[in-house]
Protein backbone atom coordinates (compact mmCIF):
# COMPACT_ATOMS: atom_id res chain seq x y z
CA UNK A 1 0.00 0.00 0.00
CA UNK A 2 3.06 2.49 0.97
CA UNK A 3 4.68 1.46 -2.16
CA UNK A 4 1.82 2.29 -4.13
CA UNK A 5 1.15 5.54 -2.74
CA UNK A 6 4.69 6.53 -3.76
CA UNK A 7 4.42 5.77 -6.46
CA UNK A 8 1.00 7.28 -7.16
CA UNK A 9 3.31 10.39 -5.88
CA UNK A 10 6.08 9.25 -8.21
CA UNK A 11 3.56 9.92 -10.85
CA UNK A 12 1.74 12.97 -9.73
CA UNK A 13 5.42 14.55 -9.36
CA UNK A 14 5.89 13.78 -13.46
CA UNK A 15 2.60 14.87 -14.30
CA UNK A 16 3.40 18.69 -12.57
CA UNK A 17 6.50 18.56 -13.57
CA UNK A 18 5.71 17.98 -17.15
CA UNK A 19 3.01 20.25 -17.11
CA UNK A 20 5.32 23.32 -15.41
CA UNK A 21 7.67 22.23 -18.10
CA UNK A 22 5.71 22.78 -21.09
CA UNK A 23 4.38 26.03 -19.26
CA UNK A 24 8.06 27.52 -18.59
CA UNK A 25 8.79 26.55 -22.72
CA UNK A 26 5.97 28.56 -24.17
CA UNK A 27 6.78 31.22 -21.88
CA UNK A 28 10.22 31.20 -21.93
CA UNK A 29 11.77 29.46 -25.49
CA UNK A 30 9.55 30.70 -27.82
CA UNK A 31 10.75 34.41 -28.98
CA UNK A 32 8.34 37.46 -28.49
CA UNK A 33 9.66 39.26 -31.28
CA UNK A 34 11.40 38.66 -34.47
CA UNK A 35 12.75 41.33 -36.41
CA UNK A 36 10.91 41.08 -40.04
CA UNK A 37 14.02 41.92 -41.98
CA UNK A 38 16.01 39.04 -40.29
CA UNK A 39 12.81 36.99 -42.18
CA UNK A 40 13.90 39.72 -45.69
CA UNK A 41 10.36 40.47 -44.13
CA UNK A 42 11.22 43.97 -43.48
CA UNK A 43 8.74 46.51 -45.14
CA UNK A 44 5.88 43.94 -45.48
CA UNK A 45 2.50 44.18 -43.64
CA UNK A 46 -0.07 41.49 -42.67
CA UNK A 47 0.63 38.14 -40.66
CA UNK A 48 3.79 36.03 -42.05
CA UNK A 49 4.32 32.60 -41.03
CA UNK A 50 7.98 31.81 -40.33
CA UNK A 51 9.68 28.86 -39.07
CA UNK A 52 13.25 28.55 -37.79
CA UNK A 53 14.38 25.72 -39.44
CA UNK A 54 17.58 22.75 -40.45
CA UNK A 55 17.77 20.97 -43.38
CA UNK A 56 17.19 17.39 -41.66
CA UNK A 57 14.33 19.26 -40.06
CA UNK A 58 11.31 16.54 -41.19
CA UNK A 59 8.66 18.68 -38.87
CA UNK A 60 9.54 21.62 -40.69
CA UNK A 61 8.67 20.54 -43.81
CA UNK A 62 5.71 19.05 -42.49
CA UNK A 63 5.08 22.55 -41.69
CA UNK A 64 5.55 23.59 -45.37
CA UNK A 65 3.58 21.10 -46.86
CA UNK A 66 0.42 21.76 -44.68
CA UNK A 67 0.75 24.92 -45.19
CA UNK A 68 1.43 25.09 -48.59
CA UNK A 69 -1.68 23.06 -48.58
CA UNK A 70 -4.05 25.64 -47.59
CA UNK A 71 -1.88 28.33 -50.08
CA UNK A 72 0.46 29.99 -46.95
CA UNK A 73 3.61 30.74 -47.72
CA UNK A 74 6.10 29.81 -44.99
CA UNK A 75 9.18 31.47 -44.77
CA UNK A 76 12.40 29.61 -43.42
CA UNK A 77 15.79 30.77 -41.41
CA UNK A 78 18.27 28.14 -41.35
CA UNK A 79 19.82 28.56 -38.32
CA UNK A 80 22.56 25.87 -39.44
CA UNK A 81 23.63 28.62 -41.84
CA UNK A 82 22.97 31.61 -40.04
CA UNK A 83 23.38 29.95 -36.44
CA UNK A 84 23.50 33.76 -35.16
CA UNK A 85 19.85 34.40 -35.58
CA UNK A 86 19.27 31.24 -33.43
CA UNK A 87 21.20 32.66 -30.81
CA UNK A 88 19.57 36.17 -31.04
CA UNK A 89 16.15 34.47 -30.93
CA UNK A 90 16.77 31.44 -28.20
CA UNK A 91 16.03 29.27 -30.77
CA UNK A 92 18.04 25.83 -29.08
CA UNK A 93 15.84 23.09 -31.01
CA UNK A 94 14.10 23.20 -34.04
CA UNK A 95 11.09 23.30 -35.25
CA UNK A 96 10.24 26.78 -34.45
CA UNK A 97 7.28 28.14 -36.16
CA UNK A 98 5.70 31.26 -35.67
CA UNK A 99 3.18 34.08 -37.16
CA UNK A 100 4.36 37.18 -36.87
CA UNK A 101 2.67 40.34 -36.70
CA UNK A 102 3.93 42.74 -39.57
CA UNK A 103 5.72 45.04 -39.60
CA UNK A 104 6.11 44.95 -36.02
CA UNK A 105 7.23 41.76 -35.68
CA UNK A 106 5.49 40.69 -32.76
CA UNK A 107 5.10 37.09 -32.37
CA UNK A 108 0.97 36.11 -32.63
CA UNK A 109 1.63 32.18 -32.03
CA UNK A 110 4.10 29.67 -31.90
CA UNK A 111 5.25 25.79 -32.06
CA UNK A 112 7.72 23.90 -30.93
CA UNK A 113 6.12 20.94 -32.11
CA UNK A 114 5.13 18.92 -35.34
CA UNK A 115 1.85 20.26 -37.52
CA UNK A 116 -1.07 19.32 -35.21
CA UNK A 117 -4.14 20.43 -37.17
CA UNK A 118 -5.52 22.42 -34.61
CA UNK A 119 -2.12 24.63 -35.14
CA UNK A 120 -2.67 24.56 -38.70
CA UNK A 121 -5.50 26.04 -38.59
CA UNK A 122 -4.34 28.48 -36.33
CA UNK A 123 -1.35 30.01 -38.45
CA UNK A 124 -3.92 29.70 -41.35
CA UNK A 125 -6.36 32.01 -39.66
CA UNK A 126 -3.92 34.62 -38.30
CA UNK A 127 -2.43 34.70 -42.10
CA UNK A 128 -5.82 35.04 -44.04
CA UNK A 129 -7.14 37.17 -41.71
CA UNK A 130 -4.38 40.10 -42.15
CA UNK A 131 -4.53 39.56 -45.87
CA UNK A 132 -5.74 42.71 -47.46
CA UNK A 133 -8.45 42.18 -49.88
CA UNK A 134 -7.30 42.81 -53.28
CA UNK B 1 6.80 3.05 -45.00
CA UNK B 2 8.08 6.98 -44.50
CA UNK B 3 11.85 7.20 -45.32
CA UNK B 4 14.71 8.14 -43.24
CA UNK B 5 17.45 10.59 -43.22
CA UNK B 6 19.80 9.02 -40.83
CA UNK B 7 20.81 5.24 -40.45
CA UNK B 8 20.06 4.67 -37.02
CA UNK B 9 22.50 2.11 -36.77
CA UNK B 10 25.31 3.92 -38.94
CA UNK B 11 24.68 7.86 -38.27
CA UNK B 12 25.00 7.47 -34.63
CA UNK B 13 26.41 11.04 -34.43
CA UNK B 14 22.74 11.70 -34.52
CA UNK B 15 19.40 10.13 -33.20
CA UNK B 16 15.60 10.61 -34.03
CA UNK B 17 14.55 11.96 -30.88
CA UNK B 18 11.75 10.42 -30.27
CA UNK B 19 13.84 7.13 -29.66
CA UNK B 20 15.73 8.67 -26.15
CA UNK B 21 12.58 8.93 -25.35
CA UNK B 22 11.25 5.15 -25.62
CA UNK B 23 14.22 4.41 -24.28
CA UNK B 24 13.41 6.91 -21.16
CA UNK B 25 9.80 5.15 -21.41
CA UNK B 26 11.24 1.63 -20.51
CA UNK B 27 13.39 2.65 -18.20
CA UNK B 28 11.01 4.80 -15.98
CA UNK B 29 8.00 2.23 -16.14
CA UNK B 30 10.46 -0.82 -15.41
CA UNK B 31 11.71 1.38 -12.42
CA UNK B 32 8.35 2.03 -11.07
CA UNK B 33 6.99 -1.30 -11.50
CA UNK B 34 10.42 -2.69 -9.96
CA UNK B 35 9.53 -0.54 -6.77
CA UNK B 36 6.16 -1.43 -7.03
CA UNK B 37 6.66 -4.95 -7.19
CA UNK B 38 9.58 -5.29 -5.18
CA UNK B 39 11.98 -6.74 -7.83
CA UNK B 40 15.54 -5.65 -7.21
CA UNK B 41 16.89 -8.00 -9.87
CA UNK B 42 14.85 -5.99 -12.50
CA UNK B 43 16.79 -2.80 -11.49
CA UNK B 44 19.85 -4.50 -12.14
CA UNK B 45 18.45 -5.52 -15.17
CA UNK B 46 17.43 -2.32 -16.60
CA UNK B 47 21.06 -1.10 -15.73
CA UNK B 48 22.57 -3.84 -17.67
CA UNK B 49 20.90 -3.17 -20.44
CA UNK B 50 21.53 0.34 -20.75
CA UNK B 51 25.14 -0.79 -20.26
CA UNK B 52 24.97 -3.23 -23.35
CA UNK B 53 23.40 -0.21 -25.57
CA UNK B 54 26.25 2.58 -24.35
CA UNK B 55 28.87 -0.33 -24.72
CA UNK B 56 27.66 -2.37 -28.22
CA UNK B 57 25.45 0.15 -29.87
CA UNK B 58 21.93 0.47 -30.74
CA UNK B 59 22.20 -3.17 -32.12
CA UNK B 60 22.01 -4.31 -28.61
CA UNK B 61 19.89 -1.86 -27.05
CA UNK B 62 16.28 -3.39 -26.49
CA UNK B 63 14.24 -0.11 -26.44
CA UNK B 64 16.54 1.51 -29.17
CA UNK B 65 15.43 -2.04 -31.18
CA UNK B 66 11.81 -1.53 -30.62
CA UNK B 67 11.63 1.83 -31.75
CA UNK B 68 13.74 1.37 -34.37
CA UNK B 69 12.21 -1.72 -35.78
CA UNK B 70 8.78 -1.45 -34.74
CA UNK B 71 7.86 1.81 -33.90
CA UNK B 72 9.86 4.35 -36.42
CA UNK B 73 8.54 2.21 -39.23
CA UNK B 74 5.06 2.95 -38.70
CA UNK B 75 4.98 6.77 -37.44
CA UNK B 76 7.94 7.94 -39.35
CA UNK B 77 11.27 9.70 -38.47
CA UNK B 78 11.09 12.79 -36.10
CA UNK B 79 13.10 15.44 -35.02
CA UNK B 80 17.04 14.79 -35.35
CA UNK B 81 19.28 15.62 -32.44
CA UNK B 82 22.72 15.10 -31.10
CA UNK B 83 23.04 11.93 -29.56
CA UNK B 84 25.73 12.83 -27.03
CA UNK B 85 23.10 14.23 -24.40
CA UNK B 86 20.72 11.29 -24.57
CA UNK B 87 24.01 8.89 -24.27
CA UNK B 88 25.25 11.05 -21.41
CA UNK B 89 21.36 11.10 -19.70
CA UNK B 90 22.05 6.81 -20.28
CA UNK B 91 25.40 7.17 -18.45
CA UNK B 92 23.77 9.02 -15.27
CA UNK B 93 21.25 6.16 -15.42
CA UNK B 94 23.81 3.21 -15.34
CA UNK B 95 25.31 5.10 -13.00
CA UNK B 96 22.39 5.54 -10.70
CA UNK B 97 20.85 2.19 -11.54
CA UNK B 98 24.05 0.18 -10.55
CA UNK B 99 24.66 1.71 -7.46
CA UNK B 100 20.92 1.05 -6.61
CA UNK B 101 22.12 -2.74 -7.12
CA UNK B 102 24.81 -2.23 -5.06
CA UNK B 103 22.78 -0.86 -2.43
CA UNK B 104 20.28 -3.97 -2.48
CA UNK B 105 23.46 -5.89 -1.99
CA UNK B 106 24.62 -4.54 0.61
CA UNK B 107 21.15 -4.57 2.20
CA UNK B 108 20.86 -1.16 1.97
CA UNK B 109 17.46 -1.40 0.56
CA UNK B 110 15.84 1.73 1.46
CA UNK B 111 18.93 3.81 -0.64
CA UNK B 112 18.67 1.84 -3.46
CA UNK B 113 14.79 2.05 -4.16
CA UNK B 114 15.50 5.87 -3.35
CA UNK B 115 17.90 5.94 -6.46
CA UNK B 116 15.18 3.95 -8.60
CA UNK B 117 12.58 6.45 -7.79
CA UNK B 118 14.73 8.93 -8.94
CA UNK B 119 15.40 6.99 -12.05
CA UNK B 120 11.98 6.51 -12.73
CA UNK B 121 10.79 10.30 -11.98
CA UNK B 122 13.36 11.72 -14.20
CA UNK B 123 13.09 9.29 -16.73
CA UNK B 124 9.43 9.54 -16.83
CA UNK B 125 9.10 13.06 -17.01
CA UNK B 126 11.88 12.91 -20.00
CA UNK B 127 9.93 10.76 -21.81
CA UNK B 128 6.28 12.82 -21.28
CA UNK B 129 7.74 16.32 -21.77
CA UNK B 130 11.12 16.21 -22.81
CA UNK B 131 13.00 17.69 -20.12
CA UNK B 132 15.94 15.55 -20.04
CA UNK B 133 17.83 16.70 -17.16
CA UNK B 134 20.86 14.28 -18.04
CA UNK B 135 20.92 16.17 -21.64
CA UNK B 136 20.65 19.11 -19.68
CA UNK B 137 23.59 18.66 -17.47
CA UNK B 138 25.39 17.70 -20.66
CA UNK B 139 24.66 20.80 -22.31
CA UNK B 140 25.45 22.38 -19.36
CA UNK B 141 29.33 20.86 -19.01
CA UNK B 142 29.95 21.17 -22.82
CA UNK B 143 29.56 24.95 -22.81
CA UNK B 144 31.77 25.08 -19.43
CA UNK B 145 34.00 23.19 -20.90
CA UNK B 146 33.67 25.69 -24.24
CA UNK B 147 32.52 22.63 -26.50
CA UNK B 148 30.30 23.58 -29.32
CA UNK B 149 27.03 21.77 -28.51
CA UNK B 150 23.87 22.85 -29.77
CA UNK B 151 20.67 20.70 -30.45
CA UNK B 152 20.69 21.98 -33.83
CA UNK B 153 21.38 21.23 -36.68
CA UNK B 154 21.33 18.01 -34.72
Amino acid sequence: MDRALIALAVLALVAGGALLYRRWLAAHVLPRHVDPADAGLAGRGGVAAIAFTTTYCLPCQQWEAALGEAGVELTKLDVSKHPELARRYGVRAVPVILALDLPGGRVLFGSLDEPAPADVERVVTLVRAARVPA
Amino acid sequence: MPGRTADPYRDTAVIDARAPRTNQAVIGIGALVAYLLDLPWLVALLGLQLVVGLAFGRRYCLACLLYFEVIQPRIGEGRLEDSRPPRFANQIGVVFLMSATVAFLLGAATLGWALVLIVATLALLAATSGLCVGCEAYLWLAHARGLAVERYPA
